[in-house]
């Protein structure tokens, strides 16, 4: 209850929640959820996550009004901010969510301050900043969630706004129960009541968990709950949204945690009514089918193919990985070709043309402000899909996909960005936004907290899309095939050619070309010109052009004066039934009046080639 | 008709003969290496072999010993070819038995990388080569060398994806380069059909004449031959474009994009 003068504030932490690059709270759930296991992780142990939906009228009928009994009064109050509670005679609904292979709630659940230092002197209190505290999370900085404000999505998930919490601690084996109701600022029967509400005992109006054995076995029964004293903690939420529902649970689960899946770091487990599904390194294939892909973003086969590249992913050591060269450390990083050494990068485009898949480790200098540099790196891989009709890069920042983050633009290509490195992933997460979907560079926790910040933030973001655009890019040099399909051309039987072994083909030794009316014919030192047997009739005329053949230009173009001149000495004209009616350097027009002519011009040098080009004039 | 006369009985080495390989190609100056196969071509092994580089109007030739004796020389550096550019090659096999030195063989416009592709039966009209000297130009028809190329600017990512498959390029750009082609063609009285598969000018004619309602060149001297063969350049063009059906590609590439 409140007392007079108390600031009246409705809890807006809901509000940091955006959920744009999320589907719907299923999804935000999953997340959260799962991340959270993830930081609480044990070393060498795999986190096992396991989410039950009870919905089902069994024997627990009842529960609900046993445990939230004292609840009831507020959640019918007016203004208590819930769009229309349940009643408790409704079928009762309830989600469990259990993790395994965590260490659970550490921390004196006595402590109320975050400053305070615990019996064992030790700063970090999950069970404080789990329970007491919104928005100001003491996750160490390399832990994926940092805000605070992720475990608001359990209260969200509840049509109530409630929730349970029951865990089982590494360090003393202690277990503890703990509830906690979120409303609007309300009134009952006249009295104002803060937003925040518990269950537990009660020092005056200090919430302390329940501790009792007895007690806590039977609410383990009540609520099914598998812990029998493994170590973790399990939420309880009563009347879940109704979008909660397996298949949900199971797209987001594929789609925001594969890669820890696939390193077997993570198994996720969705049950409801008794009917199981488990979702771990060998059946996450066989699971797609029970995917609605009409919601997803991402169909069964880029879900597949996805989960091959990552295998491969993960089956890459360090001794596979390319490792290019660090930006510099005293500037602010930028992508460019200078960054690979030349075999590098032409190994690495020779791999990206033949869609061979690619490993390349970045290593980078970051700069904290006020502490030391930090040398640290990032892993990029590719590969190419020619049935991807679009980009596709999911960046994971230590097993948790940024799913709003993204840069790859080129159709055709698969990315994975792995942040595995605590430097490096420590920045990223300043950045990140309270739902971790996106790296903000305004961000409060990130702003002026490192040197060349927003270039770093941009190097990793924009790292697919360059090293793209590097290897994609084109060697310098002619590809000679590349337009075959629009310009090319079958040629026909060549004539009067040398073959490539230097030898002749089989026509007559000396004729070099016909056309309708002439036939051209070799001769030692120049051509003779004659009538076509088979042509009808004859041009009035013929104008001749002769040239040197030279390699590359158009040798009429580039006759000299020098060369000869056709109407002096040593070239000589011989002609028959034809008249030369003009003769100026490499040029001379005769006129025919024979069906028998002959034309022979002689004289030219045989140490070079030449060209002689003949042209009909007409009329009869 | 144009026709030429080998008085020289020089030979043609095909160039399946010849591989020629860059080296540093991302620094400057570039380097190659170079492998040459003479066998069955009765060459006299005293004869002296030679390796040119060239590009445009830069050119550098080196001493490869003799047919008999191949002798490669240690400092290969591409240094008076322009930068940035992809030279081609020729080798030429001189017989100096006589006062004057005769080239007796040769292989020309050899592409670095390159090995023939002898089994192709077509013969490719353009190439494409990727430079970095077009500033802001996106391409350019280039006619300066031994055979027709495109350049296309090597700056912008996905160039090679864009030229070879890219509709709206395709449709805004290859009618262009017909005509350009074309009008050299006809410019240089380069009209002869007659097949000479050095000589890319009658390839093209070739090739153009193929195309739905082109036919052959016209040719002659008549007064209103200029205008004839605009006309067939023109209609060159059209063919292009109806085999290609540029108009209905292009059109449904903006719908999509405004859809």
């Amino acid at each position: 209850m409140m007392v007079k003068g108390e600031m009246n504030a409705d809890p807006i932490e809901s509000e940091f929640f955006s959920i744009e690059h999320l589907d719907s709270i299923a999804d935000a759930l999953v997340r959260e959820c799962i991340q959270n296991s993830l930081d609480a992780g044990l070393p060498g142990e795999t986190v096992r996550v396991a989410f039950r939906l009870f919905t089902e009228k069994l024997e627990r009928n009842g529960i609900m009004a046993q445990y939230l009994k004292g609840l009831h009064p507020h959640l019918t109050a007016e203004q208590n901010g819930l769009i229309k509670a349940p009643s408790f005679d409704t079928p009762e609904s309830f989600l469990v969510i259990e993790d395994y292979g965590t260490r659970g709630l550490e921390g004196d659940p006595n402590q109320d301050d975050d400053f305070q230092v615990t019996t064992n002197g030790n700063m970090k209190n999950d069970f404080f900043y789990f329970w007491r505290n919104i928005g100001r999370s003491k996750k160490s900085d390399t832990d994926r969630g940092r805000w605070g404000l992720g475990k608001t999505v359990f209260q969200a998930t509840s049509r109530i706004n409630t929730y349970f919490g029951v865990t089982v601690r590494q360090s003393d084996r202690k277990s503890m129960l703990l509830g906690q109701s979120v409303l609007k600022t309300h009134l009952v029967n006249g009295n104002k009541h803060s937003p925040y509400g518990w269950y537990g005992n009660f020092n005056e109006h200090f919430a302390l968990p329940v501790e009792d054995q007895s007690y806590l076995e039977d609410f383990s029964k009540n609520f099914g709950l598998k812990r029998r004293g493994e170590t973790g903690l399990s939420i309880i939420i009563p009347y879940p949204d109704l979008s909660v529902e397996v298949k949900t649970l199971l797209s987001s689960a594929l789609l925001h945690y594969f890669f820890p899946i696939l390193s077997k770091d993570l198994v996720v487990e969705l049950n409801k009514d008794g009917k199981q599904l488990i979702i771990d390194e060998k059946k996450i294939d066989q699971l797609l089918k029970h995917v609605d892909f009409s919601k997803s973003r991402m169909t069964r086969e880029a879900f597949q193919n996805l989960f091959s590249f990552t295998r491969w992913v993960h089956a890459q050591s360090q001794s596979d990985m390319i490792e290019i060269s660090s930006p510099s450390a005293t500037s602010a990083p930028k992508w460019g070709g200078n960054l690979i050494e030349p075999e590098t990068l032409s190994k690495l485009r020779d791999q990206f043309d033949k869609k061979e898949r690619i490993a390349v480790r970045v290593p980078l200098t970051i700069r904290p402000k006020d502490k030391t540099p930090q040398k640290t790196y990032f892993d990029i891989f590719i590969e190419r899909d020619d049935q991807l009709d679009r980009a596709e890069d999911h960046f994971v920042r230590e097993g948790i996909t940024i799913a709003g983050v993204s840069s790859l633009k080129q159709k055709g290509i698969r990315a994975v960005i792995s942040i595995k490195d605590k430097a490096l992933s420590a920045l990223l997460g300043d950045s990140e936004n309270p739902a971790h979907t996106e790296w903000q560079e305004r961000s409060p926790k990130f702003k002026n907290q490192y040197t060349y910040g927003v270039s770093f933030l941009r190097f990793v973001k924009n790292s697919p899309r360059e090293l793209i655009k590097i290897l994609s890019k084109p060697s310098l040099g002619i590809d000679k095939n590349l337009l075959e399909d629009f310009f090319s051309i079958t040629p026909p039987k060549s004539k009067g050619s040398t073959s490539s072994t230097g030898q002749k083909n089989s026509f007559p030794d000396d004729m070099i070309g016909s056309t309708k009316e002439f036939h051209l014919l070799r001769k030692q030192g120049g051509f003779i010109l004659r009538k076509n047997p088979k042509a009808t009739s004859m041009p009035k005329g013929v104008h001749l052009t002769v040239a040197y053949e030279i390699r590359g230009r158009d040798p009429f173009k580039k006759y000299s004066l020098f060369d000869f001149e056709m109407n002096k000495a040593p070239i000589k004209i011989i002609e028959k039934g034809a008249t030369v009616k003009a003769v100026k350097e490499n040029q001379m027009i005769a006129q025919l009046f024979s069906h028998d002519f002959k034309l022979e011009v002689e004289g030219f040098d045989l140490n070079r080639d030449l060209r002689v080009k003949i042209a009909e004039i007409e009329g009869k | 008709m144009i026709r030429k006369l080998n008085f020289t009985g020089r030979k043609k080495i095909p160039l399946n003969r010849t591989l020629v390989t860059l080296l540093n190609t991302e620094e400057y100056p570039l380097s190659f290496d170079i492998q040459i196969d003479f066998s069955d071509f009765s060459l006299p092994k005293e004869a002296l072999v030679y390796v040119e580089a060239y590009k445009r109007s830069s050119y550098m030739r080196f001493n490869y010993g003799t047919v008999g004796n191949l002798n490669i020389p240690p400092n290969r550096d591409l240094t008076d070819i322009e930068a940035g550019t992809t030279p081609l090659f020729r080798v030429k096999v001189v017989d100096k038995s006589a006062q004057q030195g005769k080239i007796i063989a040769i292989a020309d416009k050899i592409h670095p990388k390159g090995i023939e592709n002898t089994n192709r039966d077509n013969i490719n009209l353009l190439y494409v080569e990727f430079s970095e000297d077009l500033g802001d130009q996106v391409w350019k028809l280039d006619l300066t060398g031994d055979w027709p190329a495109i350049q296309v600017n090597n700056q912008m990512s996905s160039i090679k994806e864009i030229a070879k498959s890219d509709e709206a390029f395709i449709a805004l750009v290859y009618p262009e380069i017909v005509r350009q082609i074309l009008n050299e063609i006809v410019e240089s009285d380069q009209l002869d059909p007659e097949i000479d598969e050095d000589e890319w000018y009658s390839l093209w004619i070739n090739f153009v004449s193929s195309l739905p309602g082109v036919g052959s060149p016209p040719t002659g001297r008549d007064a209103n031959i200029k205008n004839d063969q605009k006309d067939w350049i023109e209609s060159a063009v059209r063919g292009f474009c109806d085999k290609w059906h540029l108009l209905d590609k292009f059109q449904k590439l903006h719908a999509e994009e405004q859809g």
